[in-house]
């Protein structure tokens, strides 16, 4: 497996988060297009995987709350493809140990996605 | 039973997404046993554990109509999960096995459910994973259409 190339935390796509305000707050992230996991996925047609999405999500919960550990992803529809070069958008909701979050692309619906957390320490 | 190139002439997923190193078992239509061993990492992420149990899952509703090339043909993409829960972190050096089994096909999409061990120990349970694949031709319109 080559998965060293990948990196450790998926990707090297930097996730930014904005101000988080009763739990609400709105993260972006830009995958690089040069990102190898495109190369794989697939070959003459690059779509980012589904995985990388979860991964963003769960990326922006842990900069807002650091010390927590991923138990379960309850659940995650895909709408659409993603596409490199384009960015995502998402719009999550922190509420006990749930992340709900939608995520968006160039304004129409990309996925939905519920995590659930233990507040304990990082894995 | 089928070795990596084997794999690489039933789904399109290369290297560095390509996250499978054999199968060891597949009943058509029904289950299919296939493995990886953690290299690299220290741990693998839990998001790449998933991504390998999804391949294991492509790998048996593909079997019977292989898309190892993506140009001009359809690519897998996945439709929605459900019930994802991780045990402890697969280490470097231990070996992954997926065991996935299939619900059920219906309206073009394939249900399926799966576990993954390392030896005896739970690593990671998906209660319904669900995927299809699109026409590549439909996709790049639906893209050309999204972002104009």
């Amino acid at each position: 497996m080559y998965v060293a190339s990948l990196g450790g935390s998926l990707s090297s796509t930097v996730v930014n988060v904005g101000p988080v305000e009763d739990g609400r707050f709105v993260a972006t992230a830009e995958p690089d297009p040069a990102d190898p996991a495109f190369a794989g996925h697939y070959p003459g047609f690059p779509l980012l995987p589904g995985v990388y999405t979860i991964d963003f999500v769960h990326r922006a919960v842990l900069m807002v709350e650091p010390g927590r550990s991923l138990v379960e992803v309850e659940t995650c529809r895909f709408l659409r493809p993603i596409a490199p070069g384009e960015s995502l958008v998402i719009n999550a909701t922190l509420r006990g140990p749930d992340c709900e979050a939608e995520v968006s692309v160039g304004g129409k619906a990309a996925a939905v996605v519920r995590l659930r957390y233990t507040e304990g320490a990082s894995r | 039973m089928i070795d990596l190139a084997g794999i690489q002439r039933i789904i399109p997923h290369r290297p560095p997404m390509l996250l499978l190193d054999a199968v060891d078992e597949l009943v058509a239509g029904k289950r299919i046993l296939a493995r990886l061993t953690v290299q690299d990492l220290p741990e693998l992420p839990l998001l790449l554990l998933v991504e390998s149990l999804a391949q294991a899952a492509l790998v048996l509703v593909l079997r019977e109509r292989p898309h190892a090339e993506v140009e001009h043909t359809a690519v897998p993409v996945a439709g929605s999960v459900h019930g994802v829960r991780f045990g402890p972190m697969a280490r470097r050096g231990e070996t992954v096995i997926h065991e996935v089994e299939l619900i059920r096909e219906w309206g073009g999409l394939a249900f399926l459910r799966g576990e993954s061990r390392v030896g005896d120990r739970l690593v990671l349970e998906v209660d319904r994973l669900a995927t299809t694949t699109h026409p590549v031709s439909a996709l790049r319109s639906l893209l050309a259409e999204e972002s104009s």
